[in-house]
């Protein structure tokens, strides 16, 4: 990371190091992390290491790794990790190009028009909790909008019981997901391509070159950044998106929707074992660290080639 | 270029930063502090020890974790009740903190995990026996046991554990079987008698539905929530399945099967529409496209709410309510759902909060003012001459059914168990897996909670 | 494309696609607030109604008559969600520089740390930060959920600042510190002007991340008074025995008028950014 356009014209000025600074810079974003999440993740990162179930108060005892082996020998965990990873990447891709897409869309308009973006944005207001409901409420199969629109263009023969079908149910939960991210890349990529300079645009379209050579060799170039960072965080944060999915099938049908939060959530707050829940934590982070790690060195490397 | 010494103006700057930050989260603190004593900093210091008899001098407050007051329209029926009760004891103040039905449990746990219990709260179900196994809940013997004792057997078995007593009962809802008087009489059937068991039901709703195919037969809960095993236990209970019995996981049984053929085959057929809450159906219900369904005695309000046309006479015209039907070898029976008072074990107000609990339970006024209006049940019976609401065919129905609610094995391991059956009851209508397979992995889950 | 001369085919293929992009927006909201509008009775009806046949108005007035705190909810919001807003970009900014511009030991594993804690199950890290809340006195504060929230903003509002300000050509810094400006100087006088929409981008997305957190004030806000909407919506529509329908949809689109408003108005701000010519540098 760090080439961007730009600094391949002229030699990049040399970057400064100063601790002192960087440290006093940093302070604030480090000092309110370490306040609110840095003590919580250490006791749970403890508390997978031992007998923490609610319901046994005498029986609390160092637990070495059998947190971690129940949960080797759980056939619903790896289930879990593997339907989080489905929806967690259809939901990023697919977001991911209808907000570049969107931005793309909307760059150019300007003055009265220039509010569509403003709308584009809305569906991000609406908080999670009621999206589940929004969208359980559309998907319902008597009663629900989709439904009954397929039916009216004779679509459809009997109506899908959407929520109630292995598969569907996966798509449903993913498109109520898409619905109110995209506008997260959108904002993020119509900020950034408002970086590219007027001069280089004007400059590509006097050499001719096409729409689609200025969105490779100009736009894709100034967004390459963003577009990593954009993706590497909404796919950490997606393996939290917890409400959309209880709302809507509380993991179901089966565990078709059984995310690996919807897991930690029956193990913490429905069996009240905590120190397994805070076992199925510490892989997640291990999970989450490898996939981060592996993706920023393998973008770094194809960067250089 | 590298510079290590800082320009001074830059260095003051630094400071600055630092200095606001540390400043910004001290005054966060601090405000935080003003505005909400922790309740263990406010309670007097002296008297806590002793016998819970003995009252601590000076006004007690109460923390009461409910969610009976998160209904907008049912809260100041709530707030009325607990006005009236401070009238009478003016030595006790009631501060009631509304959560979310589906979020009390995690919230209670979360709080006294912390060491934050509230003195009393609104519980249901299996949680009394998850409370007690933690060691948070504190049994109620010793304070009026004479009240104790007036209560019917069945809420009390409800709410002890090893034949202890830990919570005192509120209201009493069980699960009925609602059918639709004038759905039956439009199909040539006789509104008068309902089905009383399952074969029963079944034809019916052929009858019905062979002439309007737009009515749903019945409705039953599929969702993966504690709340759908307890209120599909009574059709189990009809087929004589019992998927877990004497403690041990009992799921793998001819009778279990042909429970989960009879769900598979209710859904392929349109009978019912799968993956819904019980409460679901009200909505159909209202649009009379509803034939049968199961619900508690609160629905005539709530289906009221939906359809404002809809009068007390209309409504007795239209619905009736029984047991849920039997079968083969067992008769109609009912869901249990009962809502206690627990008192915890951390509270130093636990005889103030007995007498809260008690007069919930039993103070005419609030049976007059809530429990009565809203279709609930009190715990006791012999009230129907002081509270004419009572007096009506639904509630005197939910009544007689008290002696055939069917009360599932709870305890601390039942929380677990839920899961597998109903995750395995919405595999026969959202897979093609044999039912005989989804029947010995439901036993093979069950037996990992309860050991073989 | 700004400056960019369409042909006629190009725009009819632009604006149906602009549509298109609008209509997969808004239609899920126009659902919504169609449903606010229905009697209870039609919301759950079997037939299409893209109208209400008898549009009322009692779910909009049910949430004014009663004494239902949604107001209290709403102000709650705002507060913290402007909260949230301010302190997040101020600390991505700061940090955010440090990461673009310095270079020192230590810098990927710091600044891949700053994730660490979006790599846990929030459900998990509740019961201790419930333990640290009350010690601390932060339960039904605005102040501690502005906190909360900040910690889940912070590292996205980092990570996203970082890649901004490296957009901005260092020759400008040097040119800067030349003239005599120290780095605090040159984040005020050179980076805040350029990096607008980016800020912009990093404050609403603060905004939004405290507007629709729904875990933290449901643990960490007790008292009624003290709860911001996501918690006040589910207690609404998630009540003993009945779900609300037309209330919850009454509620959530009165609530998303403001932001909504607010977004038209500052992406015209990021469209200054745009047009102010401040990048030819």
């Amino acid at each position: 990371m760090g080439t961007s356009a730009h600094q391949l014209e002229a030699a990049p000025a040399p970057f400064r190091t100063r601790v002192p600074l960087a440290f006093t810079l940093l302070f604030p974003a480090f000092l309110l992390l370490a306040a609110v999440l840095g003590y919580p993740v250490l006791y749970s990162i403890y508390l997978s290491f031992v007998n923490a179930q609610l319901t046994r108060p005498n029986d609390q005892t160092l637990a070495g790794l059998s947190n971690y082996a129940a949960l080797l020998d759980d056939p619903l965990f790896g289930q879990a990790l593997a339907i989080t990873l489905v929806i967690t990447v259809g939901a990023v891709a697919v977001s991911f190009v209808l907000g570049l897409s969107f931005a793309l869309l909307v760059d150019g308009l300007k003055g009265r028009l220039a509010g569509i973006r403003g709308l584009l944005l809305a569906p991000w207001v609406t908080p999670a909790i009621v999206v589940g409901f929004l969208f359980l409420y559309m998907f319902d199969q008597q009663a629900g909008v989709i439904n009954l629109v397929l039916e009216a263009f004779g679509a459809t023969d009997g109506r899908t019981a959407w929520l109630s079908d292995s598969t569907l149910s996966v798509v449903a939960v993913t498109v109520a997901t898409i619905w109110t991210q995209t506008p997260f890349y959108l904002l993020m990529f119509a900020a950034a391509l408002t970086a590219i300079p007027t001069e280089q645009r004007e400059s590509m379209l006097i050499d001719g070159a096409n729409r689609w050579n200025e969105f490779v060799h100009l736009t894709v170039p100034y967004l390459r950044n963003v577009m990593v960072v954009a993706t590497l965080l909404m796919f950490i944060r997606n393996f939290n998106a917890f409400p959309i999915i209880w709302t809507m099938t509380q993991g179901g049908p089966v565990y078709s929707t059984s995310t690996l939060v919807v897991y930690v959530y029956r193990v913490a707050f429905q069996q009240f074992d905590f120190g397994y829940a805070s076992a199925v934590g510490v892989v997640w982070l291990a999970v989450l660290l490898v996939l981060a790690l592996a993706y920023v060195r393998f973008l770094r490397r194809t960067s250089l080639a | 270029m590298a510079e290590s010494a800082l320009k001074p103006a830059s260095r003051v700057t630094h400071r600055l930063v630092i200095l606001g930050t540390v400043v910004a989260i001290v005054i966060a603190a601090c405000g935080g502090t003003t505005a909400t004593t922790p309740p263990d900093e406010s309670a007097p210091p002296g008297p806590t020890s002793g016998p819970p008899s003995e009252a601590p001098s000076g006004p007690v407050t109460l923390r009461w974790m409910n969610w009976a007051t998160t209904d907008e329209n049912i809260r100041p029926w709530v707030e009325d009740v607990v006005a009236h009760f401070e009238e009478q004891n003016p030595d006790i103040k009631i501060e009631s903190e509304p959560v979310p039905v589906s979020e009390h449990l995690n919230q209670l746990v979360t709080r006294c995990s912390a060491g934050d219990c509230p003195d009393i709260a609104q519980v249901q179900q299996n949680d009394i026996f998850v409370l007690q196994a933690a060691g948070l809940i504190a049994p109620l013997q010793g304070y009026d046991d004479e009240f104790v004792d007036s209560l019917p057997d069945g809420t009390v078995n409800l709410a002890s554990v090893d034949g202890t007593l830990y919570g005192v009962t509120w209201i009493t809802a069980p699960i009925g079987f609602w059918y639709n008087k004038e759905l039956m009489a439009d199909a040539g059937l006789d509104p008068n008698t309902p089905p009383t068991t399952i074969d029963e039901m079944m034809s019916m709703i052929r009858t019905v539905r062979d002439q309007n195919p737009d009515i749903i037969g019945l409705g039953i809960d599929t969702t993966l929530r504690d709340i759908g095993v307890d209120a599909t236990w009574p059709f189990m209970h009809a087929f004589g399945a019992q998927p877990i019995k004497d403690g041990k996981a009992n799921a793998n049984t001819p009778e279990m099967q042909a429970f989960l053929q009879w769900i598979r085959d209710l859904v392929a057929n349109g009978d019912t529409l799968p993956g819904k809450k019980f409460g679901d159906f009200r909505q159909s219900a209202a649009q009379n496209l509803q034939l049968f369904f199961e619900d508690g005695p609160y629905m005539k309000g709530l289906v009221q709410g939906l359809d404002s046309t809809l009068t007390d006479e209309l409504f007795y015209e239209r619905w009736g309510v029984t047991a849920i039907p039997g079968g083969a070898g067992n008769g109609p029976s009912a869901g249990s759902s009962d809502h206690q008072i627990a008192i915890f074990e951390s509270s130093t107000a636990k005889e103030a909060a007995f007498r809260f609990a008690k007069y919930l339970a039993s103070d005419v006024y609030a049976i007059k003012t809530y429990t009565a209006p809203y279709g609930l049940l009190p715990p006791l019976a012999g009230f129907e001459g002081e509270v004419p609401q009572l007096a009506n065919p639904a509630s005197q129905a939910f009544i007689e059914m008290g002696d055939v609610v069917l009360v599932p094995p709870y305890g601390p391991q039942y929380a677990t168990s839920t899961l597998p059956i109903m995750a395995n009851i919405q595999r026969t209508y959202s897979t093609q897996d044999a039912i005989e397979t989804i029947a010995i992995d439901m036993h093979a889950a069950l037996e990992r909670v309860y050991g073989k | 494309m700004p400056g960019r001369r369409l042909s006629p085919l190009r725009r009819v293929i632009h604006t149906a696609l602009v549509l298109l992009a609008l209509a997969w927006s808004l239609f899920p909201l126009y659902w919504m607030a169609v449903t606010a509008f229905k009697r209870n009775l039609d919301i759950f009806s079997f037939e299409l109604q893209l109208l209400p046949t008898t549009p009322t108005f009692e779910n909009f007035a049910n949430l004014f008559d009663s004494d239902v705190p949604v107001r209290t909810y709403f102000i709650n919001s705002v507060i913290t969600a402007l909260g949230t807003c301010l302190v997040t970009i101020f600390v991505s900014v700061l940090a955010g520089y440090a990461f673009s511009r310095l270079r020192f030991r230590g810098q990927r594993p710091l600044e891949m740390s700053m994730l660490v804690g979006q790599m846990f199950p929030l459900l998990v890290l509740i019961i201790p930060l419930y333990l640290i809340y009350l010690r601390a006195g932060l339960l039904n504060t605005n102040a501690g959920l502005i906190l909360a929230f900040c910690s889940i903003a912070v590292p996205v509002g980092v990570w996203f600042m970082k890649n901004f300000i490296d957009s901005v050509p260092r020759e400008l810094d040097e040119a800067a510190r030349i003239d005599g400006c120290g780095d605090l100087g040159i984040i005020r006088h050179i980076l805040l002007p350029l990096i607008g929409p980016g800020i912009v981008a990093v404050g609403v997305f603060a905004f939004l991340e405290a507007w629709n957190n729904l875990v933290f004030p449901l643990a960490f806000s007790t008292r009624p008074d003290a709860r911001t909407l996501p918690p006040g919506l589910l207690l609404a529509v998630d009540s003993q025995f009945r779900q609300d329908w037309g209330g919850l949809m009454a509620a959530s689109i009165l609530a998303s008028i403001p932001p909504i408003v607010g977004f038209i108005a500052v992406q015209r701000w990021i469209l200054r950014g745009l047009t102010s010519g401040a990048l030819k540098g």
